[in-house]
């Protein structure tokens, strides 16, 4: 899968996407169809890239010259069709053999820049003989006409041509115009042979110009990478780890959107082993944010970027599926329940075929009878402990007999009986860490929290008495 | 030199044709001619696609394009590559137009081209900015008084309007109808504190209320205001019109109890497409119309002769014209004999 695929289904990629800094649009375009990538040692060059460029970064001298390179890398044009054009033979016309120009100058100029060993890692191709077939004069302007140093007959043909077109200028003379379009005929010839012959010489350099542009735009993307690292506090993965585990896991734009409010935000610590880990915990206590964080870090990680957390080990899996619950199964004209357990079974069949795999499924089974729902939880978590995967599945169904891990979200703070808690601060009751759990009871916080929520009174208190009495009659 | 020394005032200027065939390109080509001896750096563009080698509708003859060496012209791809000059690429932009991206060069000789330019407002007036990069003084634009176009000549700071008998072949009918519209060009800019506001705004109906704040109607077009009476004047009588302005709205202002007090505010003088009826109907109720954009009118140029072969008296149309409009009215051709 693409990125530009994963940021409409990855909550919160897009706006990590979005704010990079990524100069130039060819390398917006290359990065958007990077590929997710699941080969370790490849992603660890990527990685490590990023890593350089961070130290780069924070090294003032470094910074200055990767600041001048970025003013280059914002000038450079996507020149990949007039390559391929190179390479099938074609003849360039000479807005592309100007822009092969002055790419080649600007590509220059950053190698240059960035030294013979740049220590991002990235070589760029020399293009110097680009320069020499364009540029025969060595004049190193960004501008380009065919001139009399690609063909010395050129010169002398203009000149006539120009004095013609002088006296053209003081009425109409058909034998004058005559001659004018016969010597526009030359000159346009000897430019087409002109524009030919460069063209043949520039095709055994075309790899030298894909390589040069790949490798920009390879630079321009770990720069904008290494400075959101540092802009959003992201760490670098080990991605040697069989177990993933964060410490200070967070949701960068969900962090960002709280700190605006004057709210508080929670990291979390969690491990996440082979097999199905179960989580619990109240109503808004950051069930669906923590899968959908963990999707969004297992992605960024994949992409090649550093990941939102202060310590990470991820282990890399082949796919990052998801059933999470706000996703919109309206129009697909399936009840939601149906939706889910189709899309619950199309996780199953990749799990079946014990790929390694990160799953995340929100309140399995949620929106149908809790004896049935239980049922349901309780054989899936089962069927994806014994998989190749990493499943982590949310419930408010307790009592599971699965022999999996269980996490339970800590909850609501016990101290708070006597502050007022409103549905604006009640973030600030709620403890957002994972603690190891047996899972035997869930938290029974639903009214609780329904009355924070300013729900109606007397339907709260008639719920409550029917658990008591309920409560009263199981004993 | 008759308005040379008026165009060298400004850093850009359009030329417009009222119609087709009214002699705009000659009148451009007879400015550049006469700028190339002043020794000014020009640079050159078009708002829509012009300089075609024969006028795609009557097929009459239209004279290319004739720029000189040293000047900068703009241009798309398409028409860049079908130059007829020597000439040196400088930039290539990212603005795409159906006709390619632009092309600016530099001309290395004298020569002919054809000329293309900004598919919008925004992007000309970026482009004219832009091109005190090459050192020019002045900017040029080959305009057109068009529907068609999305981008406005009306951002350039002077202009050059051309007009003939190709709008009518009877001289009071030819001089009403250009009165009109220098009338339109000659409309009073609004204040400057509410000029920066809508400036920016390029779609929707607006109040501006006593203070000079702008508040979004949410009406989408002027079609709707029918069933918006109530709300429209509820923060007073000024109206900001984003889009075009045709006979319906013109029409609908004059008919409002208010219509004395009614100031309606458009962006500049090529939105408003309403009949001279329409619009006169309205400012007869004492209507006021103001505009974001203004252009400074220079000089009205004539072309005497029409597609269909009709040649009007060149000296009888000047006098009609110039009684009327009370400003320079030229022939280029007739000025072009005189040198």
């Amino acid at each position: 899968m693409q990125l530009k695929t994963a940021l409409s289904e990855i909550s919160g990629l897009r706006y990590m996407v979005d704010r990079l800094g990524i100069q130039s649009s060819l390398a917006r375009h290359i990065l958007l169809s990077t590929p997710f990538i699941t080969g370790r040692s490849e992603l660890q060059v990527l990685l490590d890239q990023v890593a350089e460029g961070v130290s780069a970064l924070q090294n003032e001298e470094k910074k200055a010259v990767l600041q001048k390179a970025a003013i280059r890398l914002s000038q450079v044009k996507d020149i990949r069709g007039t390559v391929k054009n190179i390479q099938q033979g074609l003849t360039l016309n000479d807005i592309e053999l100007f822009e092969v120009k002055s790419f080649a100058l600007i590509s220059e100029d950053i190698r240059e820049l960035l030294g013979p060993e740049p220590f991002t890692g990235i070589s760029i191709p020399c293009l110097n003989s680009v320069l020499d077939i364009l540029d025969p004069e060595k004049a190193r302007i960004p501008t380009f006409y065919i001139n009399g140093r690609f063909d010395p007959a050129l010169d002398l043909l203009r000149r006539e041509l120009n004095k013609i077109e002088i006296r053209l200028q003081n009425g109409d003379d058909a034998g004058l115009q005559r001659t004018a379009d016969g010597l526009r005929g030359e000159v346009d010839a000897i430019e087409d042979r002109v524009r030919q012959r460069l063209s043949e010489q520039l095709m055994p350099l075309a790899d030298d110009i894909s390589g040069a542009i790949a490798a920009i735009a390879a630079t321009d993307i770990l720069m904008a990478k290494a400075a959101q690292a540092i802009s959003e506090n992201l760490v670098m993965p080990d991605t040697s780890a069989e177990v993933t585990a964060y410490k200070g896991l967070f949701h960068p734009q969900l962090k960002a959107s709280l700190e605006q409010q004057n709210k508080r935000y929670q990291p979390v610590d969690i491990r996440i082993e082979n097999g199905t880990t179960l989580i619990t915990g109240a109503n808004m206590a950051g069930k669906t944010v923590l899968l959908k964080t963990l999707a969004l870090s297992q992605t960024m990680c994949q992409y090649g970027f550093f990941v939102p957390a202060s310590a990470a080990g991820i282990a890399l899996v082949d796919q990052v599926m998801f059933s999470i619950t706000d996703e919109q199964s309206e129009l697909s004209g399936l009840s939601s329940y149906a939706a889910e357990m189709l899309k619950v079974n199309r996780i199953i069949r990749q799990a079946r075929k014990k790929r390694p795999l990160l799953i995340l499924i929100d309140e399995l089974a949620r929106t149908t009878n809790p004896a049935e729902g239980r049922a349901i939880v309780a054989a899936v978590a089962g069927f994806l402990n014994n998989c190749n995967a990493k499943a982590v599945i949310t419930t408010h169904y307790g009592g599971l007999q699965v022999g999996c891990r269980k996490l339970r979200v800590k909850g609501f703070v016990e101290d708070v009986e006597d502050k007022p808690v409103t549905v604006h601060n009640i973030g600030d009751y709620i403890d957002y860490s994972l603690i190891e759990d047996d899972g035997s009871t869930v938290p029974q916080e639903a009214l609780r929290i329904a009355r924070i929520l300013g729900v109606d009174e007397e339907i709260i208190d008639e719920a409550a008495g029917r658990l008591k009495q309920a409560g009263e009659t199981n004993q | 030199m008759p308005f040379i020394e008026d165009v060298l005032t400004c850093k850009s200027l359009s030329i417009v044709g009222l119609e087709k065939n009214t002699g705009k390109t000659e009148c451009l080509n007879y400015v550049l001619g006469r700028i190339k001896e002043t020794g000014k750096h020009v640079a050159l563009t078009s708002i829509g696609i012009d300089g075609e080698r024969r006028d795609l509708v009557t097929n009459t003859h239209k004279p290319e394009i004739r720029i000189y060496n040293g000047m900068i012209f703009v241009s798309a791809e398409k028409h860049y590559l079908q130059r007829r000059v020597t000439s040196e690429i400088l930039e290539v932009s990212e603005v795409h137009t159906a006709m390619g991206r632009l092309v600016t060069a530099r001309a290395l000789g004298t020569g002919k081209v054809l000329l293309s330019g900004p598919p919008d407002t925004h992007n000309l007036k970026v482009l004219i900015a832009g091109m005190r990069h090459f050192n020019t003084d002045l900017t040029i634009v080959d305009g057109a008084v068009s529907r068609l176009s999305l981008a406005s000549p009306a951002v350039t700071e002077g202009m050059v309007l051309a007009t003939g008998a190709a709008v009518s072949a009877n001289i009071p009918e030819l001089v009403r109808k250009t009165r009109f519209v220098v009338d339109l060009i000659n409309l009073p800019e609004v204040e400057t504190a509410v000029r920066q506001k809508l400036e920016e705004i390029d779609a929707g109906i607006y109040a501006i209320d006593k203070d000079g704040g702008v508040h979004d109607l949410n009406i989408r077009s002027v079609f709707m205001l029918e069933n918006e009476k109530e709300r429209i004047f509820s923060k007073g009588s000024r109206l900001f019109v984003a889009g075009a302005t045709s006979d319906n709205l013109f029409s609908f202002l004059r008919m409002q109890k208010n219509a004395a007090d009614i100031e309606l505010i458009v962006k500049d003088f090529t939105r408003i497409f309403a009949t001279p009826e329409a619009y006169f109907s309205f400012i007869r109720k004492g209507g006021k119309v103001k505009v974001v954009s203004k252009t400074r009118l220079l000089a009205v140029c004539i072309n005497p002769l029409s597609p269909q072969g009709y040649r009007l008296s060149s000296d009888d149309l000047g006098a009609a014209m110039q009684q009327e409009l009370q400003m320079p009215v030229y022939d280029v051709k007739k000025l072009k004999q005189c040198n």
